[in-house]
């Protein structure tokens, strides 16, 4: 599970973040929706432990700030940043070493599988194009095998195949019990995924929903109802 | 620890597998060689000129050092940007579940890297110029590594680590340090005016307790004194306070509690180095962090074709906050003051020839420096502007010439106007500084449009180099035969004109490069 409480963030004296409360169960996945600068990746950095803030964070009950919450939680930054001189399967070696992963040797070449970089395995970082980074950051993440994971904008650059492996993973992560937070402005991308959402405006929660509260109305319909936008 | 230890170690062996594999590593191995026995020979000469080159020497030397090094440090890290993390720590390192202590640790390696060269070049020095016994050289290598670095070691931990709860103690403690550097340097100031500046003062002063008793960095220098020249009552107490200073900041190293709060800063730091390398390896100027303010204005007159080229780099730099001057143009101005009112009409050479010597230094010096253009021909839609390749080379370099017609102006008309020089042969100076700065540039899309990616940046620098140094060797053959044998003034007439003639050459040599510009890769 993944809680948030009274999240607050300012970069000098502007104000990103302000009181954001919410909570992701285990087995669900969370989206969180918003236009540019509402706030969205300020949330999901402050959960990864890479900003400053006020409030409260919590991975599994356990603050997000303890080595015990970092090691069962896996992150995709927006813009992936690999090690230049790093091939693929030593980034893939470093974070089973750094978590401790439990992840088995067969089941890292089922991944790279998975997201067709079998053959790139061997490349360096600074070989590597956007989407490849993507896909390396994607199988990082899931390599931690984590009980919380965080995706930010994570179709961005990723092939068609890819997206659709992508889908498939989160839905499967989902079958296992794992608590995902999705942050996008790709509506459609996330449309058969979610559980519960949580759609930002100006550095606020503005509603949040769970999918059973729908009822007919697709994530377009909800997004537009909530941020009083027209679907066109 | 062992994920980062496993990080150091393959980042090492991937980089070191790469670089044997390039010819120029090895010419950067035979450069780094040459560097560092240039620096003990010019040291020597230095010491030998300075009338230092006896064991105390080598203490006067590292008390400079010293006193650089801690206020540099100190200041870095209270802003925490002394320690080097890239893009890639915030994304697999801050976020992993490894201690924060552990991770400033581990990416403080280069800072020990660099503290062991500097002990190990100060010990040599002792040792070979300064005629300190050889055992007393490995200790004092020994000791100025190991102090130092946990010293420094310490400090970091607890201005990174206490950045948050000490914030009020690390800014009282940066005011102390640029008090005691404004100080120091009144004291200096006091103490040559009413001294004179002579060898004697300088050592005199270099032999004062103070020197050896304001706090921590002083103590370092006790340390230093007493292991090259044995005991005295002021150098036992400054090493006394020094190792009590070390242990005492090591323990609050370890003790203190670090919650990460510094990834934030940290991370951002890593984006703007990354970005910082990125354009210096572009030869762009590099000096400064962060994002730069632009100014709102508007630009009248938009020029259309190729035109439109030149108007959007005036625009932006009527954005830039010193419009189209640079470091050059503060240099030139400065170059022209120091020159006019400190240096003198030279009498040794003639004036204009110095003057002609000084250009084409300037010219080669700053080869492989490319500034905004450097930057220009990222920007594909320049290619794809409707218009010939000669018009679009021209407008896209336009500013440039511009730039360094200011730059040429500033130095060369007050200087040689003081130095005597004749109208006309300022004029020929300046013209043959602004042609070959014009050809700097040409070399540059020719250089890159023959060899795309095959030698990396470091090759086509050395191509610019090799190049532009051609010219201005075949320059130089030209004109000193002509000078010394027919007229001296014949520089003035063969300068210019074989300048404009190589750099009209290069430029027709370029313009068919530029045409298929987006094919260079």
């Amino acid at each position: 599970m993944l809680e948030v409480q009274g999240l607050r963030k300012m970069y000098g004296k502007n104000l990103a973040v302000d009181q954001v409360s919410f909570f992701v169960p285990d087995g669900q996945i969370g989206i969180l929706l918003g236009p540019n600068g509402a706030g969205k990746s300020t949330i999901i950095k402050s959960i990864a432990g890479l900003l400053r803030y006020e409030g409260m964070i919590r991975i599994q009950g356990i603050p997000s700030r303890e080595l015990e919450a970092k090691r069962i939680f896996g992150y995709v930054p927006e813009i992936p940043a690999m090690f230049e001189a790093l091939t693929v399967r030593e980034h893939i070696t470093y974070i089973r070493m750094a978590y401790r992963s439990s992840i088995t040797d067969g089941e890292v070449e089922e991944l790279l599988a998975r997201f067709d970089m079998t053959d790139k395995a061997d490349k360096l970082g600074s070989e590597l194009s956007k989407g490849m980074m993507q896909k390396v950051s994607i199988l990082c993440a899931l390599a931690v095998k984590p009980r919380v994971i965080l995706f930010d904008e994570p179709m961005v650059g990723l092939d068609p195949q890819a997206i659709r492996e992508l889908k498939a993973v989160i839905l499967e992560l989902r079958e296992q019990g794992v608590t995902v937070l999705i942050s996008t402005h790709m509506l459609e991308m996330v449309e058969e995924l979610w559980d519960v959402m949580f759609v930002m405006e100006r550095g606020r929660i503005k509603a949040s929903l769970r999918k059973e509260d729908a009822g007919d109305r697709d994530l377009d319909d909800l997004f537009f109802e909530v941020t009083g936008g027209e679907k066109r | 620890m062992r994920a980062l230890f496993y990080l150091t170690k393959r980042t090492l062996i991937n980089r070191v597998k790469k670089a044997v594999r390039r010819p120029a590593t090895y010419l950067y191995l035979a450069l780094a060689v040459f560097y560092i026995v240039s620096i003990l020979v010019a040291f020597g000469s230095l010491a030998v000129a300075g009338g230092i080159a006896y064991r105390e020497g080598i203490v006067y030397v590292m008390t400079v050092w010293i006193y650089f090094l801690f206020c540099a440090n100190f200041l870095s890290y209270a802003k925490l940007k002394g320690v080097i993390f890239r893009p890639g720590h915030a994304h697999f390192v801050f976020t992993a579940p490894v201690s924060s202590k552990l991770v400033l640790l581990h990416a403080a390696s280069l800072n020990y890297l660099m503290a062991l060269c500097g002990s190990l070049l100060f010990s040599v020095a002792a040792a070979v110029i300064f005629h300190v016994e050889p055992l007393r050289a490995v200790l004092l290598f020994v000791c100025s590594f190991v102090m130092e670095t946990a010293l420094e070691t310490s400090l970091m931990v607890f201005l990174y680590s206490g950045e948050e709860r000490f914030r009020w103690l690390i800014r009282l403690l940066r005011l102390v340090i640029f008090a005691m550097v404004g100080a120091v340097l009144a004291v200096i100031a006091w103490y040559f005016m009413s001294r004179g500046i002579s060898g004697d003062a300088v050592v005199d002063f270099f032999r004062s307790p103070a020197l050896k008793l304001l706090p921590v960095a002083g103590w370092e220098v006790s340390a230093v004194s007493l292991l090259v020249m044995g005991p005295d009552p002021w150098n036992v107490t400054g090493t006394v306070l020094f190792v009590l200073a070390c242990g005492g900041l090591c323990l609050v190293a370890a003790k203190i509690r670090c919650t990460g709060a510094y990834y934030e800063d940290a991370a951002k730091f890593a984006d703007d180095y990354a970005e910082i390398r990125r354009r210096s390896r572009k030869g762009e100027n590099t000096i400064g962090f962060g994002r730069k303010k632009l100014k709102k204005v508007s630009l009248s007159g938009w020029g259309s074709g190729a035109r439109a080229i030149f108007s959007r780099q005036m625009l932006e730099y009527k954005k830039e906050r010193f419009f189209i001057f640079t470091g050059f143009t503060l240099a030139a101005l400065v170059g022209a003051v120091v020159c006019i009112a400190f240096v003198g009409r030279p009498e040794e050479f003639p004036p204009r020839m110095v003057l002609m010597g000084i250009a084409v230094y300037m010219v080669f010096v700053g080869t492989g420096y490319m500034g905004k253009w450097g930057k220009e021909l990222d920007l594909p839609y320049i290619f794809l502007i409707p218009e010939s390749a000669a018009r679009k080379l021209w407008y896209a370099t336009c500013t440039e010439h511009l730039k360094a017609l200011v730059d040429a102006v500033i130095f060369f008309v007050p200087v040689g106007i003081a130095w005597g020089t004749a109208p006309w042969q300022i004029l020929s100076i300046i013209l043959t500084y602004v042609a070959l700065q014009a050809n700097r540039l040409y070399i540059k899309v020719l250089g890159d449009s023959l060899l795309g990616n095959t030698l990396g940046i470091t090759g086509k620098q050395f191509f610019l180099l090799g190049v532009q140094g051609g010219i201005l060797g075949i320059g130089a053959l030209a004109c000193i035969p002509a000078s010394l044998l027919i007229n001296a003034n014949l520089v003035f007439l063969i300068a210019p004109v074989y300048s404009m003639i190589i750099t009209v050459l290069i430029a027709a040599l370029t313009v068919p490069r530029f045409e298929c510009m987006e094919q260079w890769e």
